[in-house]
């Protein structure tokens, strides 16, 4: 039931991420377009200007791209689980996990789509369609130990970095969708303005979310340099041990993260088997 | 006697306000049964519990012998008092996701229903009327071959020539085996279909019996008793 549940999700959404995905793509590559006339007028300042102008407007719409995907995600889940289309969801033979993940994967599937338009168009914006740069950036994750090889001046960012970094740009996804899930799930409960409720959770459920690192950052430092603040706050920017020391908050702040979701997916899924409370 | 839905000292309040104090009812099967009551005495809590959209606070709640969950929900057909289709689907989306969901749906007898009214399956929802959206729903609801079906107010937003229609298609859709419990304020219209009557008020059951039971010993019809129980 999962799979058709995410089937009707995505083909509910289906014709606006397209429409999106396809302006997209029309403004990267008219980006495209006037990289290549610019670069043939040899820097002529109008084309020039036309090429910059083209870049902005790309580089808005994709800015628009992601907030639209994460404010759909929010506006399915409360329209379809919490308002009238809840009725009937909520009557469905489903379990109230499967609803609730159903949404969760189709937004993930949807950012997902947002990063591959996103790199087809970096392509475009940039006039590298053989992408080099992804080129660059293997042989910047093979040099371990060095990195200046590509031009970066910090060393030591190795492929391990990267794959951390992207693995906690995953984890921050699901962590943000979970956080809003299970506001608008605690607002509901509310039997009037469950709109302010939910915003009133998210005030405190972000605070909450701030004293955690805070306190995983302070396990950090106790674990890495036995407590001494001053080390960390004097380390030189260059040095390697500050690079140990960002991988360290990274996985840290990805295991908080991870608890969270647990945590928040838990109570979300409480709340709609066991305390739905539908106007 | 086969009891096919009971409620045995069911509580639900809002916040701090009771709406259904320790309702005891038992409801059988193959029987059209209308829960009447004033604005307020609890007939949609009631309903929405039994559909599963709404938790009860305590009491036991059993349908078919199961109690509420995804095992009642393959059993229980629903009408809420609402449009429940997202604006964008169209009449045939409508159909293929019950077809999905519900085992016990019936696709030729709502493509048949949708004809005979006049409903074209290509047609979007947010471009019908409100009362076309109620009968679409009506039609998909009974159009599944469930043991329970749960018509929250099924009139209320229609003109009286489709009132006579889905009284029709409740009467011809329900099979001896299934119960239709319907909730109503428009009582002379419904009432000659009804078996048994619940009624209810403040949260509680003010009394249950059969339809020609009270006719025998009131002399009244179902409408005027109800103007007389609930007079203000």
């Amino acid at each position: 039931m999962l799979g058709k549940l995410i089937k009707y999700e995505m083909k509910s959404q289906g014709f606006m991420y397209a429409g999106i995905y396809i302006v997209v793509m029309i403004l990267s590559i008219v980006t495209f377009g006037a990289y290549k006339i610019n670069t043939a007028m040899g820097g002529n300042p109008v084309f020039s200007t036309i090429y910059r102008f083209a870049v902005a407007g790309a580089v808005i719409a994709l800015i628009v791209m992601f907030i639209i995907t994460l404010v759909m995600s929010i506006l399915r889940y409360r329209n379809n689980l919490l308002k009238d289309e809840g009725y009937l969801m909520h009557t469905l033979p489903v379990s109230a996990a499967s609803l609730h993940f159903s949404k969760m994967i189709a937004s993930i599937i949807w950012f997902a789509a947002d990063f591959i338009v996103l790199m087809l168009s970096i392509g475009f914006i940039t006039g590298d369609l053989k992408y080099s740069w992804i080129k660059k950036l293997k042989m910047f994750m093979s040099a371990e130990t060095d990195g200046t090889a590509t031009g970066m001046v910090i060393s030591g960012i190795t492929g391990t970095v990267v794959a951390i970094t992207v693995l906690y740009i995953i984890i921050s996804i699901i962590s943000a969708l979970s956080t809003f899930y299970v506001c608008l799930d605690l607002g509901s409960l509310s039997y009037s303005s469950k709109g302010i409720m939910a915003f009133v959770w998210y005030i405190i459920l972000y605070f909450v979310g701030q004293i955690l690192s805070l306190i995983g950052l302070v396990i950090l430092c106790i674990i890495m340099y036995g407590g001494n603040f001053m080390e960390v706050m004097q380390m030189p920017q260059s040095d390697a041990a500050t690079i140990d020391f960002v991988k360290g908050t990274f996985i840290m702040a990805g295991i908080i993260s991870v608890i969270l979701i647990i945590v928040y997916n838990f109570i979300s899924i409480y709340i709609l088997d066991r305390k739905l409370n539908l106007e | 006697m086969d009891v096919l839905v009971e409620c045995k000292g069911l509580k639900k309040s809002y916040g701090k306000i009771p709406v259904i104090k320790e309702l005891d009812l038992s409801l059988e099967r193959g029987r059209i049964i209308g829960i009447l009551g004033p604005n307020g005495s609890g007939k949609t809590t009631l309903i929405k519990i039994l559909a599963g959209i709404l938790n009860k606070n305590d009491g036991e709640v059993t349908i078919s012998g199961k109690s509420i969950g995804i095992e009642t929900k393959k059993i229980v057909s629903y009408l809420p008092e609402r449009t429940y289709f997202s604006p964008n689907m169209r009449v045939k989306d409508t159909i293929n996701f019950f077809e999905d969901f519900y085992e016990d749906f019936r696709r030729d007898r709502a493509e048949q229903m949708l004809e005979s009214l006049n409903i074209s399956k290509n047609s979007k929802i947010k471009q019908l009327s409100k009362g076309t959206r109620e009968k679409v729903q009506l039609v998909l609801v009974m159009s599944r071959e469930a043991e329970v079906y749960l018509l929250d107010e099924p009139m209320g937003g229609v003109d009286p020539a489709a009132r006579d229609y889905i009284l029709k298609t409740i009467l011809t859709n329900y099979n001896e085996n299934a119960s239709v419990i319907i909730t109503t304020h428009l009582i002379s219209d419904v009432e000659k279909v009804l078996d048994d009557v619940v009624f209810i008020k403040n949260g509680e059951i003010v009394f249950h019996k059969d339809v020609d039971v009270i006719r025998e010993e009131k002399n009244m019809s179902i409408d005027s008793l109800f103007r007389e129980v609930f007079a203000c």
